[in-house]
């Protein structure tokens, strides 16, 4: 009985919700309802979760654990942003700027290290894994795409070359339709194994 | 009920096709479970990770969805959720417990109450502890500012990840690479498909990122049913475009 | 049914029990004195029963083995009826080293079954009083060794574990076995023999017959003379697999190096390669290293040839003493040698633990990046702008901006905004001059976000569009949720004043034309393609996305889900075509990426002719 309730309850709602895009008319109103009930319920998880990390920084300052500094200063920034969006109101624009001027330059830092790191592992790629057929169709590609992008050889007015880079163009948009029907696939048979309880993410 | 047209067709067809299928094939591989005749279990990486980090007494870091996919409906993240059931039923004693980071709230209460339950099925409840899972960002890069420092703890073996991961994913990646740490990666984003394979030659393409590890009969059956739906799907869906190509060169399809 | 076999007698109700009993199956008297050895402990009767049950099941199962017990009782008959034998002429000495060398069988082992052969063999032929009194002489030196042994074991108290956690079972273990402690030498001069002495005495007990052993094994088969007729044929024995134990002296000369040599380098090798049972990395284990299955092979036709008819008695008699003594399991080998392991690994820390990880010190990445930084800054710096530089269009590109010219100032757009503060300033760079196209039309739009930080990043994007007093973004929590909430519970105008809700705060999708997508995440626009759109098949979809997820919503430009997207450097035609880069520099960064690409792929051929280095591998 213990199991067998959160399985009825995933069970129903999934098949409420499903039901319902079906027939928006009669049971729109309910999926909505059920829908609500789930996003109110993340919000609390999220109101929950962060507070759990909030204590849990807590402790490793008052432990003193090694690297309880940054623990410090995630603590601090959380109250200097809790209490200045009380007070201030999240719609203030001093407070946004504030809030963006710290995390635009910081989010873009780590981006421009994504690049970098690519661009390094780029390399190793050839370094660690030798040539093979992969790696050699990799860095042709990788090649033929950088070029493309450089705009040159579209500039050439040549309409046989115009029709090769046309067919060239298309190719990642091959694979990657490939592959998004692999992973609606995955997908769906993820869904169905919640939907017929054979896998329960939710209990064990 | 709105309008069909050919297309919704026969997506519901094969919607209707892979449902049947795998009951099918579930319940077959339930039948040969029960008579013993199981397939013998496949050695993966994840095993050979469980091994090692249980005999060096190392902990594994668990990644699971972040970013836009870890919103409420990422069915990859709860993918992720039965990986990290699955590592840590088979570290339950470990000197070094596992972690699990989530990058959103009800990802990470799932995932709390998911090892909650795996120590209480085992039998010992007191070593569960609640910072086992936790919440590492809400937003891709918050999630990587909270994951990274994990990282760098002492005593780790590995970093697996499975879920909506972006291409961000793979500064966590190249540092776990840096820490001497195994990786195994199994994202649902292309775009993070396509990153990880830069880290790492073996990491899920495709649908290969739903599929998920468990030594559990139930799990195990519906793994194994899983992949033969995927099999049987993917020709269907290659007889199926091989004759629509045909009738199309034809004029019996537009 | 118990023909045969030896029996014992209950000492309180004097029935008679089989002779490996521990307690009378009649009135459940223990009758394990009969059993003691020297040195063997006798638990107290309180003991609780679970510290009784936590002695290794090692000892038990050897102790209960079917083999043992067949042996005990053969070896006992055949000591019997030997003693009933002899008795009339055997002296007095010899007498009492049997009985000693019975009680003494388990405890001792080959050692003594070989002496006590090799003293029958010679008893006919070498009655000296040297050696009888050198017999004597041993007994009594092996009796108080024991005794000794037996008192620092009874000197343990009965606690659980002692100050160092090490349990009762282990102490009484390690009092009877105190050479196994910490890697001591093997035999203690205070109380045991060593090999040298033990050869010295044979050599003066058996004078000029006395060969040693060791020359007998490592003679070469080559140098042994023609069988000796005289001497039965032996059959081929069965090579057993066997772990030496430690308490035989006459083969064991063999182990003791390499056991010397292990010893010597803990720190060189593995523990694994230590012990055999802990794997530690890639270390591959073979059986052969774990289990010591190398048989020291006597072969009984070869090296035995000339030598004294008295010294290869005493061979062969030592021998068939010898497998006796090793018909013992496999598996009890292997928990004796598991046994071993966690006695000598007790108190080091596990293999992995605090080990330091290799990191390799890589500043390729630096280089790499520092080098990608100096030249794109150099090319900033140094190439001018190129405001007429001629760039292509792409299809995308190019509908975007004919359905943007095409909107309608009565028709409304729904802004859609999902991007994080990294990818904002490529995002901006595209959307602020779609916006401003907007306004300037005078069209009529509302935005939404579906990110908590959308709220603070619409303000710099309202600013580079020069959107003065628009109102912010709503936040739409619950992503996919929330997207097929608003499909599927669209509220009227009516609902929304009924419920006194602020209007802007509930977008009704029914009163938009166009959505405008503007993301870094192809999920966003998937999620809205499959929850959403299939329930408005009026509302046309526009997209502006970041160029990493470029790709991924190809698929759905192609099926025309999707009626136009912008992205990376590919903005407005003839607004903002390269978004506001500088397309000199943009180019400068592409070719940099194919020489980068070009140098990893020639780095490649370099390291080929080097040899591999192996890192640890992956799982």
């Amino acid at each position: 009985m213990k199991k067998a309730v959160p399985l009825i309850v995933a069970v129903l709602s999934a098949l409420l919700v499903m039901v319902g895009i079906f027939f928006r008319e009669d049971l729109g109103g309910w999926v909505s309802v059920v829908l609500n009930w789930a996003i109110v319920l993340s919000s609390v998880a999220l109101l929950v979760v962060l507070a759990r990390l909030l204590f849990m920084h807590i402790g490793y300052i008052t432990m003193g654990r090694q690297g309880f500094i940054y623990s410090l200063v995630a603590v601090l920034a959380f109250l200097f942003t809790l209490i200045a969006g009380f007070l201030f109101g999240v719609e203030n624009p001093t407070f946004l700027k504030w809030i963006a001027g710290i995390i635009r330059p910081l989010e873009t830092a780590l981006l421009g290290l994504v690049a970098i790191v690519m661009a390094s592992l780029g390399i190793k790629f050839f370094y660690e894994r030798g040539w093979n057929a992969l790696t050699i169709s990799f860095a042709i590609s990788a090649m033929v795409f950088l070029i493309l992008g450089l705009g040159f050889l579209q500039a050439i007015d040549f309409p046989p070359l115009q029709r090769v880079i046309h067919v060239i163009e298309g190719l990642p948009m091959i694979g990657a339709r490939g592959l998004l029907i692999g992973v609606a696939l995955g997908a769906i048979l993820m869904g169905v194994r919640v939907l017929t309880g054979v896998e329960r993410p939710y209990d064990d | 009920m709105p309008e069909l047209s050919l297309n919704d067709w026969v997506a519901y067809a094969l919607l209707v096709a892979l449902f049947l299928i795998f009951i099918i094939s579930y319940f077959i591989a339930r039948a040969r479970q029960k008579q013993g005749k199981a397939q013998a279990e496949a050695k993966t990486r994840l095993d050979a990770i469980l091994h090692r980090s249980s005999e060096r007494g190392e902990g594994i870091v668990i990644g699971l969805s972040e970013g836009d996919g870890a919103r409420l409906g990422s069915l990859a993240g709860l993918t992720g959720l039965q990986t990290q059931a699955h590592v840590f039923r088979h570290s339950l004693i470990s000197d070094v417990p596992p972690k699990a980071m989530a990058g959103e709230g009800s990802l990470a209460l799932l995932s709390q109450q998911l090892n909650a339950g795996t120590y209480d099925g085992a039998a010992m409840p007191e070593l569960f502890r609640m910072d086992s899972s936790a919440l590492a960002g809400v937003e891709n890069y918050a999630y990587l500012a909270g994951l990274l420092p994990e990282l760098s703890r002492p005593n780790l073996s590995a970093l697996v990840m499975q879920g909506e991961l972006n291409p961000e994913l793979i500064l966590a990646l190249d540092s776990a690479k840096r820490q001497g740490l195994d990786t195994v990666v199994a994202s649902s984003s292309l775009s993070g498909q396509a990153a990880s394979y830069l880290a790492d030659p073996e990491s899920a393409l495709g649908e290969e990122a739903f599929l998920n590890q468990s030594t559990r009969p139930r799990e195990k059956a519906g793994l194994d049913a899983s992949l033969i739906t995927l099999k049987i799907i993917r020709a269907l869906i290659v007889v199926g475009l091989t004759v629509a190509v045909l009738l199309h060169f034809l004029g019996v399809l537009p | 049914m118990t023909d045969g076999l030896s029996m014992q007698k209950c000492p309180k109700c004097g029935k008679e029990n089989l002779a490996y009993m521990t307690h009378c199956v009649h009135c459940g008297t223990a009758l394990e004195a009969m059993f003691s050895f020297d040195g063997q402990i006798d638990l107290p009767e309180n003991m609780p029963e679970e510290d009784v049950a936590t002695l290794p099941f090692i000892l038990e199962e050897m102790q209960s083995a079917p083999q043992l017990i067949e042996d005990d009782t053969t070896d006992k008959d055949e000591g019997n009826s030997e003693a009933q034998e002899t008795d009339s002429d055997t002296p007095e000495w010899l007498k009492r080293v049997r009985k000693r060398a019975q009680a003494e069988e388990d405890a001792t082992g080959r050692l003594t079954k070989s002496l006590n052969t090799m003293q029958e063999r010679l008893e006919d032929d070498t009655k000296s009083d040297a050696e009888s009194q050198y017999q004597v002489w041993l007994d009594d030196l092996r009796e108080k060794a024991e005794l000794k042994k037996a008192k620092q074991a009874e000197r343990l108290k009965p606690s659980p574990k002692d100050e160092q956690g090490v349990p009762e079972w282990l102490r009484r273990i390690r009092a009877l076995h105190p050479e196994d402690e910490g890697g001591e030498d093997f035999f203690n001069p205070d109380d045991e023999w060593t090999e040298e002495a033990l050869e010295e005495l044979r050599r003066k007990g058996l004078g000029d017959d006395y060969v040693p052993l060791k020359v007998l094994e490592n003679k070469e088969p080559d140098e042994a003379p023609e069988d000796d007729e005289d001497e039965p044929d032996e059959p081929d024995e069965p090579e057993i697999e066997h772990n030496i134990p430690e308490d035989d002296l006459d083969l064991e000369s063999t182990d003791v190096p390499r056991q010397e040599e292990a010893q010597a380098k803990p720190s060189e090798k593995p523990l694994s390669e230590e012990t055999g049972f802990v794997i530690v990395g890639d270390v591959k284990l073979n059986p052969d290293e774990v289990f010591d299955t190398q048989v020291t092979e006597v072969s009984p036709n070869e090296s035995d040839e000339g030598l004294p008819a008295i010294a290869k008695r005493a061979l062969d008699a030592d021998r068939e003493a010898i497998l006796q003594d090793l018909v013992i399991l496999r598996g009890q080998h292997e928990k004796v040698a598991l046994l071993k392991t966690l006695l000598s690994e007790e108190g080091r820390p596990l293999p992995g633990k605090n080990e330091e990880k290799v990191q390799k010190k890589d500043y390729s990445r630096l280089i790499i990046g520092l080098a990608l930084i100096i030249i794109l800054l150099l090319s900033i710096i140094f190439i001018p702008r190129h405001s007429s530089a001629k760039a292509t269009v792409s299809v995308p590109q190019e509908r975007f901006s004919r359905h943007l010219d095409m909107i309608d100032k009565d028709e409304k757009l729904l802004l859609v905004m999902s991007y994080s503060a990294a990818s904002a300033p490529e995002l901006e760079a595209l959307a602020a001059p779609v916006l401003k196209q907007l306004d300037s039309q005078g069209l009529s739009w509302q935005a939404i976000t579906l990110r908590m930080d959308g709220v603070w990043l619409a303000e710099s994007l309202y600013q580079q569009a020069k959107l003065e007093n628009h109102p912010a973004p709503v936040y739409v929590p619950g992503g996919q949720f929330a997207m097929l909430d608003m499909a599927l519970n669209p509220k009227s105008d009516a609902e929304v004043d009924a419920k006194k809700a602020p209007k802007e705060e509930i977008p009704n999708l029914e009163d938009f034309d166009y959505v405008l997508l503007l993301t870094d995440s192809s999920f966003t626009v998937r999620g809205w393609l499959e929850q959403v759109a299939p329930n408005y098949p009026f509302l046309s979809t526009l997209a502006i996305i970041s160029q990493k997820e470029a790709v991924a919503i190809q698929p759905y430009f192609a099926s025309g889900q999707i009626l136009a997207y912008l992205t990376g450097v590919g903005g407005l035609k003839e607004i903002s075509l390269t978004a506001g880069i500088n397309q000199s520099v943009y180019h400068v960064g592409l070719i940099s990426m194919v020489l980068l690409l070009i140098l990893g792929f020639l780095l490649r051929r370099v390291s080929d002719e080097q040899p591999k280095t192996e890192d640890g591998g992956q799982a």
